[in-house]
């Protein structure tokens, strides 16, 4: 099988388990859907007295709320549930299974970022339907390509960035709370949800950090029906690639295949660590497997008793 | 180390057995910190064998079994599986071993039939599914999805994932734990039907019973503490108590081994290494 067949195995494998899991569908598509109800009914037609993050007016609410619902939509496919699904699965062993066989550790990530970058387009797509066809909301042509341009790098760099999470969790039960906890205050840090003239400037800088905000910038221009020109913003596109290039760098570094409890045994760290890291891992596992021989106790080795059967002959 | 003067004899059902190493251990180590798990592991598996290894929780099977696998390091010795040293896993080898895990959820949401094709998807010459799912007795579930199987069903599933690839190699571990007695039976008759296949089995139980059921060599780790004349091994059907022979142990080293005879025939040869 030719590793583009592999990477296309593994995709439609995964699409139809997401498509099949209600839960998932729900968090990754029916929240932010949901939240475009809520928001846009309540406040989507109060035009901004304000000129907000420098866009140029008149705008009315729901153009910038659909610009933050749709981000939130590609951080929940491509982030949250991606590394939810990912520290699940290494936690429970599938991903010790999926190590166990030939399948090539970037035909594996490729497979999981092809089906995160679809789903996130899924979603933007279902989200600017249901905001242009149901409340009006106006989508410029001209935007379309700076739209599709932001959503393609920032799916493939929040994909990477749920690689690099799962280093930080060490329970599956952790997964949701933990991802839930840092993808909502980045929300609330990166206006998703209230449209705010002159934040603080400690949580200007804050959401000025994290990607989350430059990606709403990034989709408000081409929304903007105000803009001109290519409507790329290409300061926070850059801003959004460092920040995934270096998930991508932590994930291709440290990520682990095995569940996270096999690595002390006995309350002791391992001389040996798991081979389920990069090449360069092994090495550390032959250096720290030396400082274990050295540190060698005497007393009490197991044995092995081997015992070939011979049935009933002599 | 090998216990190479001790005699091994084929199954009467099966064709003469090749002489040729596919898993090849030499005194292998293996320590957390200061705890050492394995200490001067010794093994040989010629192709087709069926090796189990048994030996109380704790007692270091599943270490061994996983620095064969190519999961894991080892603080020293010499280790080959397929000529290859597993702690340097190839691409190629891989697609030669098939593994099943103690313990593996499945993704519940695909089916049988799609779990065992997508992981035939990873080798270069799979089995054809149906036949994988025939072997293992789940034609009758292909169309279930995974998460609806029983305990025994997802076993049964997780050895076609190990099988479809069609590999020289299985290694199971634990394959029965947890199951009742018919659903062992039924195992037992799946790993009967892979070994008539020709696949080498490397396999790891408690189960002293299905070690004797299914093997044609026993390795038993226990800790140091036990007395290998007292082993329920040794000791269980012997007519005569077993005696000592040091004419196997190669020069240097540490061990000896020991014999069992029931009705006059000799039965089985122990090694033991401290």
């Amino acid at each position: 099988m030719s590793d583009l067949r592999l990477v296309w195995n593994e995709f439609r494998y995964q699409r139809r388990s997401f498509r099949r899991d209600p839960q998932a569908m729900f968090f990754a598509i029916g929240l932010p859907l949901l939240y475009v109800v809520i928001f846009v009914s309540l406040f989507g037609n109060q035009a901004l007295t304000f000129v907000y993050n420098g866009q140029p007016g008149p705008l009315k609410a729901h153009t910038p709320m659909l610009a933050g619902f749709i981000a939130i939509g590609v951080v929940s496919t491509t982030f949250f549930n991606l590394a939810v699904d990912l520290v699940q699965e290494r936690e429970s062993g599938i991903l010790k299974r999926f190590r166990g066989t030939p399948l090539p550790t970037w035909a594996f990530i490729a497979g999981h970022v092809g089906t995160a970058v679809v789903l996130g387009f899924a979603v933007s797509i279902a989200l600017v339907a249901l905001g242009g066809g149901a409340y009006g909301i106006p989508v410029p042509l001209a935007g379309l390509p700076a739209i599709v341009l932001a959503l393609l790098v920032s799916c493939a760099a929040f994909s990477c960035l749920a690689f690099a999470f799962t280093l930080a969790v060490r329970k599956a039960g952790a997964a949701v709370p933990l991802g839930t906890g840092i993808t909502l205050t980045l929300y609330f840090l990166s206006g998703n949800f209230f449209l705010v003239e002159h934040p603080p400037l400690v949580l200007r800088i804050l959401g000025d950090t994290f990607p989350i905000k430059h990606l709403n910038n990034a989709l408000l221009t081409p929304l903007n029906p105000n803009t001109h020109g290519t409507r790329i913003e290409w300061l926070d596109l850059l801003v959004i690639a460092v920040w995934g290039i270096g998930g991508l760098i932590l994930a291709l570094r440290f990520f682990r295949w095995t569940p996270t409890v096999t690595r002390t045994r006995a309350g002791a760290k391992p001389a040996a660590q798991p081979l389920d890291g990069p090449e360069t891992a092994i090495d550390d596992v032959r250096s720290a497997a030396a400082v274990g021989a050295a540190g060698k106790q005497p007393g009490r080795p197991l044995e092995s008793h081997v015992l070939p059967r011979n049935r009933g002959t002599t | 180390m090998r216990p190479s003067g001790t005699a091994v004899a084929a199954r009467p059902s099966r064709e003469p057995v090749a002489t040729e190493s596919v898993i090849s251990v030499e005194g292998l180590t293996m320590a957390y910190g200061a705890v050492e798990v394995l200490h001067g592991i010794d093994l040989e598996v010629r192709r087709s064998d069926v090796c189990a290894i048994v030996g109380p929780n704790g007692a270091g099977k599943t270490t061994l079994v996983e620095i064969l696998e190519g999961y894991r390091g080892r603080s020293g010795g010499r280790v080959t599986v397929l000529g290859v040293d597993p702690g340097r896993p190839t691409r190629a080898w891989r697609t030669q071993i098939g593994i099943v895990l103690q313990s593996c959820e499945m993704p519940a949401e695909l089916t049988v039939s799609e779990l065992v094709q997508r992981f035939a998807g990873y080798y270069p010459r799979p089995r054809p599914v149906a036949e994988t799912l025939d072997l293992v007795g789940l034609s009758d579930r292909s169309g279930a999805r995974a998460g609806t199987l029983s305990g025994g069903q997802q076993r049964r599933l997780d050895v076609a994932m190990a099988l479809v690839g069609d590999p020289d190699v299985l290694f199971l571990d634990e394959p029965t734990t947890g199951f009742d007695p018919s659903a062992r039976h039924q195992a037992w008759s799946v790993i009967t039907r892979l070994r008539e296949l020709g696949k080498t089995i490397l396999l790891t139980t408690h189960y002293m019973e299905e070690a004797q059921a299914l093997a044609d060599r026993v390795i038993v780790v226990v800790a140091a503490a036990s007395s290998p004349t007292q082993h329920p091994i040794l000791s269980a059907g012997a007519t005569t108590p077993p005696r000592p022979s040091g004419s196997d142990c190669p020069s240097g080293s540490n061990w000896s081994s020991y014999q069992r005879f029931a009705g006059g025939a000799f039965e089985l040869t122990v090694t033991i290494w401290s």
